[in-house]
């Protein structure tokens, strides 16, 4: 395969807080290849926005990117000048944000806001202005020649979210994070977002990354997933292995809870039990144990590390479900509190 | 940003201050010869003299004829009547030339007041937590709780006094003149904004450091805007929208505080003639001053009002 265009290393973020030193990101790598569609998926508080954020160092105060290298076209990201990652912002990565409604500034013409966008890196004021009304028919946006000159307000939820994807592509960049994108939005008007998005991947070839919590988003839009758990990344895979044979754990829950429309009707959604740990004290070992039914001696001392399990597979489990569903019986399991299958309770669960 | 309904809504609020600023005039012409005495109480006057000056003034009418006349006066010929105390000298022209006067301190120490009060406060909030935010912090507790009098006074101490050689002295402009130089301007207004500015400014830091958190100020920064054009396009203008919501209190400060400064400085406009017309029973400049006033407050109002259609799109009249 050829090169990546951009390859994180070991990247970790951490917010200094009053209560002490959080580490959002925990050493995160992975690569993005040109034209691909990555999917990073994990509860909130998992550090799936921070490490988007951390790319292109936009992570608010009082966080900071401590360590590890973000490579992007040989040039390490978190080495730049301010006025170089300046250049970079918006024209080689651009970034569309969960809301819409508050991301776009609410005194600014919508229009104005994204000739700004090509204006900020050297595109005439006559040009940016022709290009914004392409762009946003583009996006599908109707009497997109009128709305340039609307303000944020004046348009629908989905018109917004369609605003942003325009201003993020107007320098045709070629990596396009996208902070779950839908979110806000409801139902219909995500999948005309997704739909739209999917296109335009396919259309310009940009790389998109796909931050979501959603795990049908993934399915629709992404080739390649990262899951990420209390700061770190716990299994990355092709989208068809994740679905069809995930390895972790904690992939595996996600997967069980979403709803189904093809599931037996009188069977119960399976939550996650317990809470996505404190990450101001994460727990010892791997950072699931606390929460996983499957668990064993070994999870409660020692870190798993990304490991391969299969042909373009990494999880960072001790277990791994192939383990859990020949041994622990993880297909039939109905109880799935922690500890359940792996009949390691150490008195939490009776 | 104005429309017709802007229009309108602009029509429909001065005829309002019409009937705001005669309704005034009318209160205050039956409060001020409800007092006891008369102007020309002090000038021991008596018999035949006595009585044609009343009757030159129509003082010896019945209230309400007195009252009526006033009216019809006012409203088909914009005349406030004569001064009772420099006789036979039209009011009108004074009141309006006074006005200007205060109209000029006003607007100045208004410059500075949101001008200073701005640039303070962007400062403070760009650079929390430093020595720069600490020290504008300071110096705007020290100005929000000093009254501009006590600031007039050190000021003329220190100009008018100490620094005599250089000044003369000379910081307010001579009775008469339309505009006095802006070099004689300066130290009132300063008086008059400053206490002002420190609530400005503290209001604008505090706002602008709950704007700069917004997601829209992430989004400028991921387009890979500068620094300063995020903090003034994106990040100033929104900030202001909780500013000019007490523009409208901060303009009436300003205005009243503008009688005791105009006292302070000696400088001949409305606030100076309020003080020495209420003092010599001066019937019809009170009523003038008070109707100036009236008039005074209720433009200022609207403009205030008018502001935030500038600053903030979402609303509109």
């Amino acid at each position: 395969m050829a090169t990546p265009i951009l390859q994180v290393r070991d990247l970790r973020t951490q917010f200094m807080t009053d209560g002490g030193i959080v580490t959002a990101v925990d050493g995160v790598s992975f690569d993005l290849h040109q034209g691909e569609s990555l999917g990073i998926v994990g509860e909130s508080g998992s550090g799936k926005s921070v490490t988007a954020l951390s790319l292109l160092r936009l992570v608010p105060d009082p966080g900071r990117v401590v360590g590890g290298k973000v490579l992007f076209k040989n040039q390490d990201l978190l080495q730049l000048t301010d006025d170089e990652i300046r250049e970079v912002r918006g024209r080689d990565i651009s970034m569309i944000f969960q809301d819409p409604q508050s991301s776009l500034n609410p005194v600014l013409r919508t229009g104005f806001q994204i000739d700004e966008a090509m204006l900020a890196h050297g595109r005439p004021k006559a040009e940016a202005h022709a290009r914004t009304v392409d762009l946003l028919k583009q996006v599908r946006i109707p009497a997109a020649e009128s709305r340039v000159k609307d303000f944020p307000h004046q348009l629908s939820g989905g018109m917004r979210q369609r605003a942003m994807i325009a201003m993020g592509l107007s320098n045709a960049p070629q990596i396009l994070i996208a902070d779950e994108p839908t979110t806000a939005l409801d139902v219909t008007v995500q999948a005309q977002i997704l739909e739209l998005l999917g296109d335009l991947n396919r259309e310009l070839g940009a790389a998109v990354i796909m931050i979501t919590h959603n795990m049908g988003v993934v399915a629709g839009l992404c080739t390649r997933v990262i899951v990420m758990y209390a700061g770190q990344i716990v299994e990355q895979g092709t989208v068809e292995q994740i679905f069809a044979n995930p390895q972790h754990p904690y992939t595996w829950s996600l997967l069980r809870s979403m709803p189904r429309v093809d599931a037996v009707r009188h069977e119960r959604l399976r939550s996650i039990e317990g809470i996505a740990p404190d990450l101001l004290h994460p727990p010892a070992g791997c950072r699931f144990h606390p929460r996983c039914p499957f668990r064993i001696e070994k999870c409660y001392t020692d870190e798993p590390v990304l490991e391969e399990h299969g042909p373009d597979n990494l999880a960072a489990c001790w277990v791994t479900m192939d383990r859990a569903r020949k041994e622990m019986g993880a297909d039939d399991l109905v109880d799935i509190r922690p500890g359940a299958g792996s009949g390691v309770h150490k008195g939490q669960v009776k | 940003m104005f429309t017709r309904g802007t229009l309108i809504y602009v029509s429909q609020r001065l005829v309002l201050i019409v009937f705001t600023v005669l309704a005034v005039s009318s209160i205050v012409f039956l409060g001020i010869h409800r007092l006891p005495g008369d102007a020309l109480f002090s000038e021991h006057l008596h018999g035949d003299a006595y009585q044609n000056l009343l009757h030159h003034y129509g003082l010896d009418q019945p209230l309400q004829t007195q009252y009526w006349n006033y009216v019809v006066g006012v409203v088909t010929r914009g005349d406030l009547g004569e001064s009772l105390v420099n006789r036979g000298l039209k009011i009108t022209p004074i009141v309006t030339r006074e006005l200007g006067v205060s109209v000029t301190v006003g607007l100045f120490a208004l410059v500075f007041t949101v001008g200073l009060g701005m640039v303070l406060g962007v400062f403070a909030a760009v650079r929390q937590n430093t020595w720069v935010d600490y020290l504008l912090t300071t110096t705007s507790v020290i100005g929000y709780s000093m009254p501009n009098f006590v600031i007039a006074s050190l000021l003329i101490l220190v100009f008018g006094i100490w620094l005599q050689n250089l000044t003369q002295g000379a910081f307010f402009y001579q009775l008469g003149t339309w505009t006095g130089g802006i070099d004689q301007l300066w130290l009132p207004a300063f008086a008059l904004g400053f206490p002002y500015a420190s609530i400005v400014a503290r209001l604008t830091r505090a706002s602008m450091l709950e704007v700069i958190r917004q997601d829209y100020i992430r989004t400028a920064r991921a387009k890979g805007l500068r620094e300063t054009v995020i903090m003034v396009r994106h990040a100033l203008r929104n900030a202001l929208i909780p500013v000019i919501t007490i523009l409208g209190p901060l303009v009436m400060g300003i205005i009243t505080g503008g009688v005791v400064i105009e006292n302070i400085f000696g400088i001949p406009g409305l606030g100076k003639e309020f003080a020495q017309s209420i003092l010599n029973r001066d019937y019809a400049i009170v009523i003038g001053v008070f109707t100036m006033y009236a008039a005074l407050v209720g433009l200022a109002n609207l403009i205030v009002d008018l502001t935030y259609v500038v600053i903030d799109p979402r609303i509109r009249y």
